[in-house]
């Protein structure tokens, strides 16, 4: 029993694992750190004397179980190895019980932070259960726990003999080496993200969802090399998941990975990989192996890399992977010996996936944020990630890309149309029309101003110009033109050509000459049925017959001509926007359009008792399955007479006329219910239908509150998949998660697919293409069969879901994703492709109407978001710079009015990006302003004198003086030069930062110089006014209290918000303040403002020393409610008292010379002598070490307000004012709040909770810094959280 | 061309029962009721191919009906 164990004992510093797990811990927020498990199940055969003493020497002499941690002053812990962690004998128990009493026991920082329980087992043998403190322990840890444990057995050891040694430390120059790979790495791989839900914010919430997958899968991928081969093929399958889910090829997800020893070294390893798509599993597998051991050769500490990422400004908040896989090593136990737990990795990143093989099989378990997921989505995506795995597994060659996510099942009935199984009638649409003038001869049809036609009477006069048409030459596949406004004639016209066999062309006619033009001549119409008045409006030469209706005398008759329509002959044609400039136009058969008129009256619940109102225009399709369905149902339909009717008029008509339905242009639609809920004029409605543009959920509620309609239907479809292929149909009121309403599913023959750029179907929440497939789709485009080919594409899914053959599918060029209810959401448009007030508008024509004025060289149309509003802008390249507005009313003439856009703004030159691509956001929102509003020149010397310095600092030549300094780009430390430049002129006026913020302008200072003084404030109220208790901001080191606008902006116009400057703004050097001195102030100005009300206080960084003086020295004053301390670290041990530098043999008379020699350089040399005069030995020993230190020479710049040299006197004066302070304890609530990098570096973070029983343990903000967190929204958010507790307690 | 067009190099011409004609990547079986046509080109040259051939779009049994 005296066998050395081997393992170490002598006294060391903390890691840098246990630096921030200690930082943690010191501030009372452990997450996402938990207690160490390890439970071990020994059988009956073991003897229990052997059991426990060979683990009670494990106690002794495992580090883990003896470690003592000794803080030193300014916060260095050193970790001893002299406790007793005794083997506590529980007595008999189950594997429940102890396990239950394992997860109660709560190791603390203070006290106990080991537990060892040893059980009798109820059902025989034995239970071992040790609990250990996070900073002791973690899965490798507990490997050198076993191993320890089998050694005292003496038992045959599976796997190596000997504890691996710790590993060597870095040295300074590699560890720089390293992280410039890692950091170039990380520059070109972005973090990866699984598709967050609806509404998702960081939580503190996790779920989590398990899946075991068949041991025989874990042999498979293990083969002969075992564990490393698991990681990697989990890891390739992870790759493969987040490439499919996020579209990106290059990223980076983390890697966990545990190693044997004796102190806690988990981290994580970032995963930079490119996935190409055609590429085989196995090759994402051999580059992941690859990656995964340059990486690991090549490590640094997790703390290092993040600490690195999120000292920038755009870090991302999981620095290393916001993804991350961990694969547990599996570790071989003795005969007889079972673990029932084992510890779980940091459940830190977003998603965290945990890989563990047992006997059972291959546990796979996903922790997730529940703030940022549901439960479904992780549940898929475990189901995804088995796919993937076993897919990669069964054709390793295979494109990874085309490995299936998405089963056909779950496809069937994400892309399944509303359900109909009615029937289908084979006349086309307009037979089924005319059978109502049979039945219902007298019934209303149209109702259009002051004519009521009668389906009878509708259906005689269409015949009658039918077998005009007929006699003209009019058949299948013929082209008519129906050039005719809106209304009761235009829908006879059309009527009377499907009759005669043809295909109705609807030309609008107050649409722009030129684009009616193309209409007519490009589908080779025939025949044009138009009036005497829109004759000029044809094309001359135009090789086809022409009929004016005013001519047309032909007696109704009942009786159509005898013409057959066949399935695929033509019913329409319809002229979309075309991205090469000129509109296409899409032809429509009859069998899919009297299918799909004949659905969507079932799904619409449409009869002959159907009246609707269709506002939609008659130049979209939409406009005309909204006559056509209620006419085939035997209904009626009141056309609008005139193209802008006022709400007003809508509504009454609506009511006069009794209608039931409405179809409305979404955009329409919102003043409609405006109107209609400021009047209360809504007149009873069964359904709405609305499309054509995004409807957001405001709107949606507007709708439901103020039409008072039972149905409200949303349609989308573009006129290639004819007229509202897609609808989204809900009782009113209904809410969804979502910026938009859906659009919904499928109707008819039809299935509505979200596909990835190599077609394959998305997950429910990943973004896609949307595709819409089945026989609802267009023939195609007239006389483009190319374009036709290259949209409508061969339907891999039909034949699988429905047995089709040779069907086809429409590539929309919409982006959209599956909602968790299956329904479609739209995400935006492919390309730039635009769509406003329901009409598409692919820039291209626009831009193409643009360059056929010769004067331009190059033109591009953007969608630009400005604030609230949409505004479309074309940008272009040649003619005079003011020829904007002339091109413009150019455009007038070539387009119809949805397509002119809202400015035609002139550039010497398309900017572009380093790529030499067109830099789109770049783009002015506006004709070019000039930056300044004024430019007022100035008027007397000294603002001509200030307005130079500002000029110069601000880098803004043409500044005047009443433009504000901060808004033409003047910065806290710009002010701090321009402060000094100015004192140079007036030394005698000393002007502070206080005076800038007052009087931000050139003049204004200037009227400060002449009245000779400065403000000498030190507040600045940053909200003035507000119900609530004044907050008042304690500044850090060179605060200038602009950091808190941002919070003041969050915590809203209720809360008065004022920020104290920061002492050292002041340019009066004083010496040997305290700080007491320096609150002072501030005390003054909250006891003159505040006395006897209640307040709240907010520390950043030493303000919160400075808050802390504030509160004591207040009390009894005023009722301080709350203090919020953010991230206020003490001093370190860099200045505290008693901390003792130490030195190499001879370091400290180097460093002296050192210093000696600077000081002969410094310009401040007055100053540093003044400060340095006042350090005792011990601190100017401090200093001495402090410089040492510093990895950069020392400056010397100085004394320039904003110079390196400055600042470093500023730290060095303010290093000294603390280090004369000591806080004393103070009744005060407290909440205070921790960046997560300040843990990470283990900062000497002050616990409140010690200071005061009102204070809480800290809220920590994970993926932001000390500096950042001040302006972090997630900090805002649980700030005021804390705030409105506070004050609404009072 | 948009960006949804997969980044395939070779497509191939197909043509479905009813004479209407497509292009797919060359790479994938095509699906049921597709004849191929003609061997894999690029995209464009597969689209030029259905432009000089296709150019009566009407369904083939349109056509026997009209004829």
């Amino acid at each position: 029993m005296s066998k050395d164990l081997g393992l170490p004992t002598s006294p060391r510093a903390l890691n840098s694992h246990e630096k921030r797990i200690f930082a943690h811990e010191q501030v009372g927020d452990l997450a996402p750190f938990t207690p160490e498990i390890l439970v071990l199940k020994f059988e009956s055969r073991w003897d229990e004397e052997h059991l426990t003493d060979a683990v009670e020497r494990v106690l002794t002499e495992h580090p883990a179980f003896t470690a003592r941690f000794e803080t030193h002053p300014g916060g260095d812990v050193i970790r001893h190895s002299d406790r007793e962690t005794k083997l506590v004998l529980c007595g008999f128990g189950d594997v429940a019980m102890a396990q239950n009493t394992a997860q109660a026991h709560r190791p603390s920082h203070e006290d106990t932070r080991a537990f060892a329980d040893f059980w009798s087992a109820a059902d025989g043998g034995y239970i071992l259960a040790l609990t250990l403190h996070p900073i002791l322990a973690d899965d490798g840890v507990y490997a050198s726990i076993e191993r320890a444990i089998w050694h005292a057995l003496d038992t045959d050891q599976p796997g190596q003999s000997v504890p691996e040694a710790e590993k060597p430390q870095i040295d300074r120059k590699t560890r720089a080496q390293r992280l410039n790979t890692w950091q170039a790495l990380m520059d070109s791989y972005g973090v990866v993200r699984v598709p967050h839900r609806f509404d998702a914010q960081e939580g503190q919430q996790r779920l989590r969802e398990t899946q075991i997958l068949p041991q025989a899968l874990c042999k498979e991928i293990s083969g002969p090399d075992g564990n490393a081969r698991l990681e990697t093929t989990l890891a390739a399958a992870v790759a493969v998941l987040l490439c499919r889910y996020s579209g990106m090829n290059a990223f980076r997800f983390a890697c966990g990975q545990t190693v044997e020893s004796t102190q806690r070294t988990a981290g994580v390893l970032p995963v930079c990989i490119s996935v190409i798509p055609d590429r085989g599993f196995d090759a994402v597998q051999t580059k992941i192996e690859q990656v995964i051991s340059e990486g690991r050769a090549h490590q640094l500490p997790s703390e290092t890399l993040v600490q690195d990422r999120l000292a920038r400004a755009d870090a991302d908040p999981h620095p290393l992977g916001a993804v991350s896989l961990h694969v547990l090593p599996t570790r071989p136990l003795p005969k007889g010996v079972t673990r029932l737990a084992r510890p779980m990795p940091p459940l830190a990143e977003e998603i965290v996936i945990v890989a563990e093989e047992t006997d059972a099989g291959l546990v796979l378990t996903v922790d997730a944020d529940a703030g940022l997921f549901t439960a479904p989505q992780i549940t898929r995506f475990l189901t995804h990630f088995e796919r993937v795995l076993r897919g990669g597994l069964e054709t390793p060659t295979g494109p990874v890309a085309l490995l299936p996510i998405v089963s056909d099942a779950e496809l069937g009935v994400l892309s399944a149309p509303y359900p109909d199984d009615a029937p289908v009638d084979p006349r086309p649409t307009h037979e089924i029309i005319a059978d109502h003038a049979q039945r219902t001869p007298d019934k209303v049809a149209v109702i259009c101003g002051a004519d009521q036609i009668s389906h009878g009477t509708l259906d005689a006069q269409a015949n009658a110009l039918a077998h005009r048409l007929v006699e003209m030459g009019v058949g299948a596949d013929v082209s008519v033109a129906i050039l005719i406004e809106r209304g009761a004639d235009a829908l006879m016209a059309i009527l009377a050509t499907l009759k005669a066999g043809g295909a109705y062309i609807p030309v609008e006619p107050d649409h722009p000459t030129s684009r009616n033009h193309h209409i007519l001549t490009d589908a080779g119409v025939r025949v044009v049925l138009t009036r005497r008045g829109f004759l000029d409006r044809l094309p001359k030469g135009l090789n086809a017959r022409v009929l004016c209706l005013d001519d047309f005398a032909d007696a109704p008759r009942t009786d159509a001509p005898a013409v057959t329509i066949h399935p695929d002959q033509l019913a329409y044609v319809m002229y979309t926007s075309g991205s090469t400039g000129k509109p296409k136009g899409v032809a429509v058969e009859h069998g899919p359009l009297s299918h799909h008129n004949q659905t969507t009256a079932r799904v619409y619940e449409m009869s002959a008792e159907s009246r609707e109102l269709p506002f939609l225009p008659f130049s979209s399709d939409g406009g005309h399955e909204r006559w056509m369905v209620p006419l085939m149902m035997g209904g009626s339909v009141v056309i609008p007479d005139g193209p802008l009717w006022t709400p007003e008029q809508t509504l009454t008509a609506m009511r006069v006329h009794g209608c039931n339905n409405a179809s409305i242009p979404t955009t329409y639609l919102q003043q409609l219910a405006e109107w209609a809920e400021d009047t209360d004029s809504a007149p009873p409605m069964r359904l709405y239908s609305f499309g054509g543009e995004g409807l957001a959920q405001s709107t949606f509620d507007l709708l439901s509150r103020a039409l008072k309609a039972k149905t409200l239907i949303n349609g989308y479809g573009p006129t290639e998949t004819i007229m509202t292929p897609m609808v989204w149909k809900v009782d009113a009121g209904t809410r969804f998660e979502g910026t938009y309403a859906p659009l919904g599913r499928a109707v008819g023959d039809r299935r509505a697919y979200v596909l990835d750029v190599e077609m394959m179907p998305c997950p429910q929440g990943v973004v896609g293409e949307i595709y819409l497939g089945g026989t609802g789709v267009a023939r195609g485009y007239v006389g483009k069969p190319d374009v036709t080919a290259d949209r409508f594409i061969p339907d891999p899914f039909g034949p699988v879901l429905d047995g089709t053959s040779g069907a086809r599918l429409y590539r929309t060029g919409d982006l959209g994703r599956w909602r968790e209810d299956g329904t479609i959401e739209f995400v935006g448009r492919v390309d730039l492709q635009i769509k406003i007030n329901g009409y598409r508008i692919e820039p291209g024509e626009i831009e193409a109407a643009l360059l056929t004025d010769p004067t331009v060289g190059e033109a591009l149309v953007l969608l630009r978001e400005d604030g609230a509003d949409k505004r479309l802008l074309a940008y272009v390249v040649g003619p005079d710079l003011n020829a904007g507005d002339a091109l413009l009313n150019g455009l007038g003439s070539k387009l119809p009015k949805h397509m002119l856009p809202d400015a035609v703004i002139t550039l010497a030159k398309m900017p572009t990006n380093p790529n030499a691509k067109l830099d789109r956001a770049a783009m002015p929102m506006a004709p070019a302003k000039r930056q300044s509003g004024a430019g007022v020149a100035p008027t007397t010397a000294a603002e001509s004198t200030i307005l130079g310095i500002w000029r110069d600092l601000i880098g803004a030549p043409q500044m005047g003086v009443t433009d504000d300094f901060f808004a033409m780009g003047g910065k806290s430390l710009i002010a701090l030069k321009a402060l000094a430049a100015m004192r140079k002129h007036w030394p005698e006026t000393a002007l502070t930062i206080a005076d800038l913020f007052d009087a931000p302008t050139v003049r204004g200072i200037a009227a400060r110089i002449a009245a000779g003084g400065q403000t000498g404030r030190s507040a600045i109220a940053l909200r003035a006014s507000g119900t609530k208790p004044r907050l008042y901001c304690f500044p850090g080191l060179l605060v200038s209290t602009r950091e808190y606008l941002r919070l003041t902006d969050h915590l809203g116009p209720d809360q008065p918000v004022t920020g104290f400057l920061c002492h050292s703004l002041n340019e009066e050097k004083q010496l040997n303040v305290s700080v007491e001195d320096v609150v002072a102030e501030y005390v003054a100005h909250i006891r003159a403002e505040s006395a006897g009300q209640p307040v709240a206080f907010l520390g950043w960084s030493w303000g919160g020393l400075l808050a802390w003086e504030a509160a004591r020295q207040l009390r009894g004053e005023v009722d301080v409610q709350l203090i919020g301390m953010v991230d206020v670290c003490d001093l370190g041990t860099d200045f505290t008292p008693n901390a003792t530098p130490q030195f190499e043999p001879g370091e400290r008379a180097q460093l002296e010379q050192d210093l000696l020699i600077w000081l002969e350089k410094s310009k401040m040399r007055a100053q540093w002598d003044r400060l340095i005069g006042t350090m005792d030995d011990e601190c100017f020993d401090q200093f001495l070490r402090f410089i040492g230190n510093e990895a950069e020479p020392l400056p010397f710049d100085g004394p320039d307000i904003s110079s390196r040299e400055h600042t470093f006197w500023v730290l060095i004066d303010n290093a000294l004012v603390f280090r004369r302070h000591k806080m004393r304890p103070l009744e005060v609530s407290v909440a205070s709040f921790s960046a997560g990098d300040s843990l990470s570096r283990g900062l000497n973070l002050v616990d409140w909770r010690k200071l005061s029983r009102h204070a809480t343990a800290a809220d920590t903000v994970t993926g932001t810094n000390h500096l950042r967190i001040i302006g972090d929204t997630r900090f805002h958010e649980r700030f005021k959280a804390r705030l409105d507790a506070a004050f609404r307690q009072d | 061309m948009t960006h949804s067009t997969p980044a395939h190099a070779q497509w191939r011409v197909l043509r479905n029962h009813e004479g209407r004609y497509s292009v797919y990547p060359a790479t994938r079986p095509a699906p049921h009721g597709w004849d191929i046509i003609g061997d894999p080109a690029p995209r464009e040259a597969c689209l030029e191919m259905i432009a000089a051939r296709w150019t009566d779009m009407r369904p083939d049994a349109l056509k026997g009906e009209m004829s």
